[in-house]
C-alpha cells in the first residue's frame, strides 16, 4: 500500500487526502507516487447550503507491465462565474512517479480565463509498515497495519497539516476520520467485489462555513 | 504492629497525571491534573471486610471513602462513606434515583448504613444515609420484597428529610410471572410533603410483558401521576420535575423478528394527557461480517404544542482490527423560528478505533452539524498505550471528548450547540495502577 497523499481536491471535498484510505487516484494532480491501481473512480460532490455549485472527478488508472498509468478529470463549477477544469495525466514505475497537469479557470464576470501547467515528481518508500514519501508539493509518513493506517502530511513549508487514519474493519467496510489543515474530516466506505460507495464529510470555510458531502463510486 | 495489620491486608490504588498544552495557552505545556487514590483493603475472619481511600492532590491529602462490612449467608451489613449503597428496586415507577440519595457531587458523598436480608426468596433492606455536599439532610429507606416464583410483591418505604421539613412516600408492587407473561403493578402514596395539599398525591402504573409470542415482544404500560405526587429521592417525581406533575398516559411497543432473518422491527409510542404522544419506529438489520444497521424515526408533540422529527441512520461494524460506527441524524426535522430550537439540521458522525497492536491503538470520534445558516464541527483523536505487564496506561489525546461521548451524534453538545468547534488542545494522560 501507498503512503496517505493529500491532494487539493481532497482538501476541498473530504474525500480523499487524510480520510481516504491509501492509493487514492485523485492523488496523481499532486503526488504521482501514490498512482492507484484502481480502474475507474467517479466522484460527486454537493455542499448542503450552496446553490449552484457543482463538482465532480473522473479518473481512471492501469497497470501496464509493471507500469500505473492514470488519468483524472476534475471539473467544478460555481455560482454560475467560475469554472475550473483540471485534467491530469500520471506514470509511476517501483517507487518513482511523474505527473503532469493542466488546469483552466474561467471566470466570465471579470472577463479572464487562465491556462496553466504544472508537474509534480515524487518517490515513496516502505519499509514492515512505516512509509515515507516525498515529492514536489508533499511531504508525508504513515504506519501501515492490516487494519488500517495512520498517516501525517505537511507541504515543504511546512505551513499546511494533514492527518489521518483509516479504519478497515473488514472486507465490507472501511472508514476514515482525519484533520486537514484545521478542520476535521470523515469518510465511510462500503465494498463489494465489483464496486464500492463511498460518503465523505467535511466543512469548509473557502464556500462559506458549510458541510459538503461527497459520493463516490469506483467501478 | 502495624507491619503485622498491613502485611494482612491489600493495598491498591491508582495515580494519574495529566498534561495539558492549549492552543489559547500558546501551545505551552503545563500539568493539568495531578492525583492518586490509595484504598487499603483489609478482611477479617468471619466474612468482616474493612476499606479506606484517601486522595493525594499536590499539597492536600483527603480521606476519600471508606467501608466497614459484615456479611453472613442470608445477612450484609455495611456502614460507609462516599460510596454508592443506595439502590433499591422499584421497576415502574423508579422511586429511588441513586444519584439523589447519594449526595451526588463528582461522586457519591453520603455516608451512612446499610442492612440487607435474604432467605428463600424473601429479601428485605434498610437504608440510612446522610448528605452534607449538596445539602444538608437525611434519608432512610426500607424495603421487604418477594422476588421469586409465579407471585411476587414488594413494599418500600422512603423519607427525606431536610432542615425544614421531610417528604415520606410508601409504595407497593406486585408481579405475576408466567412465561411467557409479565404482569406487574405499582402504586405508590406521597404520604408528606410540605408543598402539596393531601389530595391528588398517588403515583401508579401497570405493565405486561410477553417474551416471545411467536416472532413478537409486547410491552404494554399504563401509568397514572397525581398532581401533587412528589418523591425527592428520585429523579422523575421531585419538585422540579414539573412536566410528571399530573401526567397520566400508556406506553405500548412491539417488537418483530423477522423468522430466519437476522431483521428487527420495533414500535414504540406513548400517548399523554395533555394531547402529548410519542412514536418511534426502528429498524435493526444484522449482517455478516459483523456489521448492523438501524435507522429509527421519532416523532413527539410536547406539552407546549410543538411537534418534534428525528431520523436516525447507524452503521456499526466491528472486527479483530478494530471498530467503526457511523451516524447521520436529521434531528428537528421541518422546525424553523422556534425560539428553543436551532432548527432542522443534519449531523454525521463517525467513531472508530484501530488495533496498531495487541497493547496500542488509535480511537477517534468527529461529528460535524449542519443546518441552514451555518456549520459547526468537533473532532477527537487519542492513541492509546497500555502495556501489558506494567498496570499504567497512557493516552495522547487531540480535541475535546465530551462533546461527542454521549452516543456520537445523539449528544446534546455536538447536535444543539450551532456555534461548537474542535478544541485545540492536546493533552497526555499517564495512568498507573498498583
Amino acid at each position: 500500500m501507498l503512503l496517505l497523499i493529500l491532494s487539493s481536491t481532497a482538501y476541498l471535498t473530504g474525500m480523499g487526502g487524510a480520510i481516504s484510505p491509501m492509493e487514492r487516484p485523485e492523488n496523481i494532480f499532486i503526488n504521482p507516487a501514490s498512482i492507484s491501481k484502481r480502474i475507474v473512480h467517479i466522484t460527486f460532490y454537493r455542499p448542503f447550503n450552496i446553490e449552484d455549485f457543482y463538482k465532480g472527478d473522473l479518473y481512471s488508472s492501469f497497470i501496464l507491465k509493471g507500469v500505473n498509468l492514470g488519468f483524472g478529470l476534475n471539473a467544478t463549477r460555481v455560482n454560475r462565474g467560475y469554472t475550473r477544469v483540471i485534467s491530469a495525466i500520471g506514470i509511476k514505475y517501483g517507487i518513482f512517479g511523474v505527473s503532469l497537469s493542466q488546469k483552466y479557470e474561467s471566470a466570465p464576470a471579470s472577463k479572464s480565463f487562465i491556462l496553466n501547467y504544472d508537474w509534480n515528481a515524487g518517490i515513496r518508500f516502505s519499509l514492515r509498515g512505516f512509509a515515507f514519501a516525498l515529492s514536489r508539493e508533499r511531504l508525508g509518513f504513515g504506519f501501515i497495519t492490516s487494519g488500517g493506517s495512520l498517516s501525517f502530511e505537511t507541504t515543504p513549508d511546512f505551513k499546511k497539516f494533514y492527518a489521518g487514519v483509516e479504519f478497515i474493519v473488514n472486507r465490507v467496510i472501511s472508514g476514515s476520520a482525519g484533520w486537514m489543515n484545521g478542520r476535521p474530516a470523515i469518510g465511510l466506505y462500503l465494498h463489494n467485489p465489483r464496486f464500492d460507495i463511498e460518503m465523505g464529510f467535511l466543512t469548509n470555510s473557502d464556500l462559506g462555513e458549510t458541510t459538503i458531502v461527497s459520493v463516490g463510486w469506483r467501478l | 504492629m502495624i507491619l503485622l495489620i498491613l502485611s494482612l491486608g491489600e493495598f491498591h490504588g491508582w495515580f494519574e497525571y495529566q498534561y495539558t498544552s492549549p492552543e489559547w495557552e500558546y501551545w505551552n505545556l503545563y500539568q493539568e491534573k495531578n492525583y492518586g487514590e490509595m484504598g487499603f483493603l483489609y478482611k477479617l475472619p468471619g466474612r468482616t471486610e474493612t476499606y479506606t481511600a484517601l486522595s493525594f492532590e499536590p499539597g492536600k491529602i483527603q480521606f476519600k471513602r471508606m467501608h466497614l462490612t459484615f456479611q453472613g449467608n442470608f445477612f450484609s451489613i455495611a456502614t460507609f462513606k462516599a460510596e454508592d449503597r443506595h439502590w433499591f428496586d422499584s421497576p415502574l415507577l423508579y422511586l429511588v434515583s441513586s444519584e439523589r440519595v447519594r449526595d451526588e457531587s463528582y461522586g457519591a458523598n453520603a455516608e451512612g448504613v446499610r442492612c440487607d436480608l435474604w432467605k428463600r426468596g424473601y429479601a428485605s433492606g434498610f437504608l440510612f444515609s446522610r448528605y452534607t455536599v449538596t445539602e444538608k439532610a437525611q434519608a432512610i429507606i426500607w424495603d421487604l420484597k418477594k422476588y421469586e416464583g409465579f407471585l411476587t410483591w414488594g413494599l418500600l418505604y422512603l423519607k427525606k428529610d431536610w432542615v425544614s421539613s421531610f417528604n415520606e412516600v410508601a409504595s407497593v408492587r406486585i408481579g405475576l410471572f408466567k412465561r411467557p407473561f409479565e404482569l406487574r403493578g405499582e402504586i405508590a402514596k406521597n404520604l408528606y410533603h410540605p408543598d402539596t395539599p393531601d389530595s391528588e398525591n398517588l403515583a401508579g402504573a401497570m405493565e405486561l410483558r410477553i417474551v416471545p409470542l411467536g416472532p413478537f415482544i409486547i410491552l404494554g404500560k399504563a401509568y397514572s401521576y397525581g398532581m401533587n405526587f412528589r418523591d425527592e429521592l428520585s429523579n422523575e417525581y421531585n419538585s422540579s420535575r414539573t412536566d410528571n406533575q399530573g401526567k397520566r398516559g400508556v406506553y405500548g411497543e412491539i417488537s418483530y423478528l423477522l423468522p430466519r432473518r437476522a431483521i428487527t422491527i420495533t414500535g414504540k409510542t406513548y400517548r399523554e394527557n395533555l394531547n402529548r404522544y410519542w412514536y418511534y419506529l426502528e429498524a435493526y438489520v444484522e449482517f455478516v461480517n459483523n456489521i448492523s444497521f438501524k435507522t429509527c424515526y421519532d416523532v413527539t408533540r410536547d406539552r407546549f404544542g410543538d411537534v418534534w422529527k428525528h431520523a436516525f441512520f447507524e452503521v456499526v461494524a466491528e472486527g479483530k482490527t478494530g471498530r467503526l460506527k457511523f451516524q447521520y441524524k436529521i434531528k428537528d426535522i421541518g422546525v424553523k423560528n422556534v425560539e428553543y430550537s436551532i432548527g432542522q439540521r443534519s449531523i454525521f458522525g463517525i467513531e472508530g478505533k484501530l488495533n496498531l497492536s495487541q497493547s496500542m491503538w488509535f480511537y477517534t470520534r468527529v461529528a460535524f452539524g449542519e443546518d441552514q445558516r451555518t456549520a459547526w464541527e468537533s473532532a477527537f483523536f487519542q492513541i492509546a498505550y497500555r502495556p501489558p505487564v506494567s498496570n499504567s496506561e497512557i493516552y495522547l489525546e487531540y480535541g475535546e471528548p465530551s462533546h461527542t461521548d454521549a452516543d456520537l451524534v445523539n449528544d446534546g453538545d455536538i447536535a444543539d450547540r450551532e456555534g461548537i468547534t474542535t478544541v485545540n488542545r492536546v493533552r497526555l494522560i499517564l495512568k498507573y495502577y498498583f
